[in-house]
């Protein structure tokens, strides 16, 4: 029965890693923006080059607030040890708040005060609805959901198995073990014995409930991220138009990668404690009745079959997002950085033209 | 895609209305199909929302498309009628370009040919 489920979670594993790559996942394909930006004449140029500018500010004033958040993060961890790893487990909901608050009022312009051709006076306009699914990648809606449904559930799920530790805090695992015997004088084990014990750390509604506060916060600065993304202005000049998408999708890419990112490294750490806490309550030591105990040897530890596969399977998974969010943390400096590169000076290049 | 002139004798609104009403009867915009938000086409045109939304109020009451609370601004069904396809007007637009025409110059010969094929217009009072 173990082995059965430990088989359908690899299969699931595997399968889940397939579909990842043939999503596109895994696997991004980016455009340089430089090269859109070099579309059109020299006002189009210099308009464009703004917009880099001012993304390439926006992307390291993120970085330095992702940095700040993790610095700040293990600072009051050992300022206040007694919050038991409190600050460390909203850490990453918790940067990605301050980068997706950055991404979410730091606009990009979109008018600027060189206009001087013909085609700067006209202005043009799509008929197509700019929707936020619109840019980025495909599954850039669709997965973060996904992942954000799945890690709340499950904290709900802890929070509702969770117990609280000696200080009152809702983090450790209570259960119930038939892990005792009944001895008589001469040591041979007489009956079995149910004891209650709890095991922590656990992901209860201690760490729950402000990691759950958290990801909402940033779900909805997320949203309104990609929002202003989609809903901005598009550029003047009808040559500026497939800088304008490369733009958009550029940054539809890197909100939906860095808060897919995110989620898998705010899941994955509370299911590998879970895990942990959950195969600690269903291992007790085996005794059989008529058997004599020697105290001098530890007894013979088992595992119960349903915490067993659990514990597995939840670690399994959590592995898998690790992978995934370590695949899409690399991913995301080259997409922000694709706004990094050195821009080439219009004037000089008027000049030298 | 629809272009706004600040030159042109007519106003934005106008401009907007006119050119969203040749695209609809001309099938370029078909029927259902869902409009921009008010405010998007307003930020990418560089003009107010409140003209927008009042060449979309003029197209509802025209009964070219109507517009529900959550399904935005969509074409009605059967607008579309027997006027010149867009493509004869792109053609005639890019053997102007190509013969180095003006904008002015090929409405003039529009202006002209139009005068000449529909002397007394159909709509013009008709006084005794």
């Amino acid at each position: 029965m173990v082995n059965a489920a430990v088989l359908v979670v690899l299969i699931g594993f595997v399968v889940a890693l397939v579909t990842l790559v043939r999503r596109g996942v895994l696997t991004q394909r980016r455009v340089d923006l430089v090269s859109f930006a070099r579309a059109g004449g020299a006002t189009e140029q210099d308009n464009a080059y703004e917009v880099l500018r001012s993304l390439r500010a926006r992307n390291l004033a993120a970085v330095a607030a992702v940095v700040t958040g993790g610095c700040a993060a293990v600072a009051l961890q050992s300022k206040f040890p007694d919050t038991a790893g409190l600050a460390l487990a909203l850490a990453p909901a918790g940067i990605w708040v301050l980068a997706a608050s950055i991404f979410a009022f730091w606009r990009l312009p979109h008018e600027f005060t060189v206009s001087s051709t013909d085609s700067f006076e006209q202005s043009t306009a799509e008929l197509v609805p700019r929707t936020v699914s619109r840019f980025g990648p495909a599954w850039g809606i669709m997965l973060p959901a996904a992942l954000l449904a799945t890690t709340l559930l499950g904290l709900v799920a802890a929070g509702l198995a969770s117990g609280a530790d000696a200080q009152g805090r809702y983090r450790n695992l209570p259960y119930v073990s038939s892990g005792g015997a009944e001895l008589d004088s001469t040591m041979v084990v007489t009956g079995l014995q149910l004891g209650e014990g709890s095991v922590g750390p656990f992901p209860g509604w201690y760490y729950g409930m402000p990691v759950m506060a958290l990801l909402l916060v940033g779900t909805v600065l997320g949203l309104l991220a990609l929002s202003s993304n989609a809903r901005r202005p598009r550029l003047r000049g009808v040559d500026l138009h497939g800088f304008d998408d490369a733009v958009r999708t550029n940054v539809g890419y890197v909100i939906s990668t860095g808060f897919s990112a995110m989620l898998c490294f705010q899941a994955a750490p509370m299911m590998l404690i879970a895990a942990s806490a959950i195969n600690s309550s269903g291992t007790h030591p085996v005794y059989t009745i008529g058997e004599a105990i020697d105290e001098t040897v530890v007894p013979s530890l088992g595992i119960d079959p349903v915490a067993g596969a659990l514990s597995m399977g939840i670690s399994v998974a959590a592995i898998l997002l690790l992978i995934i969010g370590t695949t899409l943390l690399v991913r995301l400096p080259g997409w922000m950085g694709s706004a990094l590169k050195p821009l080439r000076l219009p004037a000089a290049e008027s000049a030298g033209t | 895609m629809i272009t706004l002139d600040p030159g042109h004798p007519s106003g934005p609104a106008e401009q907007i209305r006119g050119q969203l009403t040749a695209l609809i009867q001309s099938g370029e915009l078909v029927a259902d199909l869902k409009l921009p938000p008010v405010r998007q086409l307003a930020g990418d045109l560089r003009v107010a929302p409140g003209t927008v939304a009042k060449a979309y109020k003029d197209l509802e009451e025209a009964g070219l498309v109507r517009t529900g609370r959550a399904n935005g601004t969509r074409v009605n069904p059967g607008m579309e009628r027997g006027v010149p396809a867009l493509k004869e007007v792109q053609r005639l637009v890019t053997a102007a370009r190509t013969a180095g025409m003006s904008l002015a110059e090929v409405q003039g010969l529009v202006a002209i040919t139009w005068n000449a094929l529909n002397p007394v217009p159909t709509d013009a009072p008709r006084g005794s």
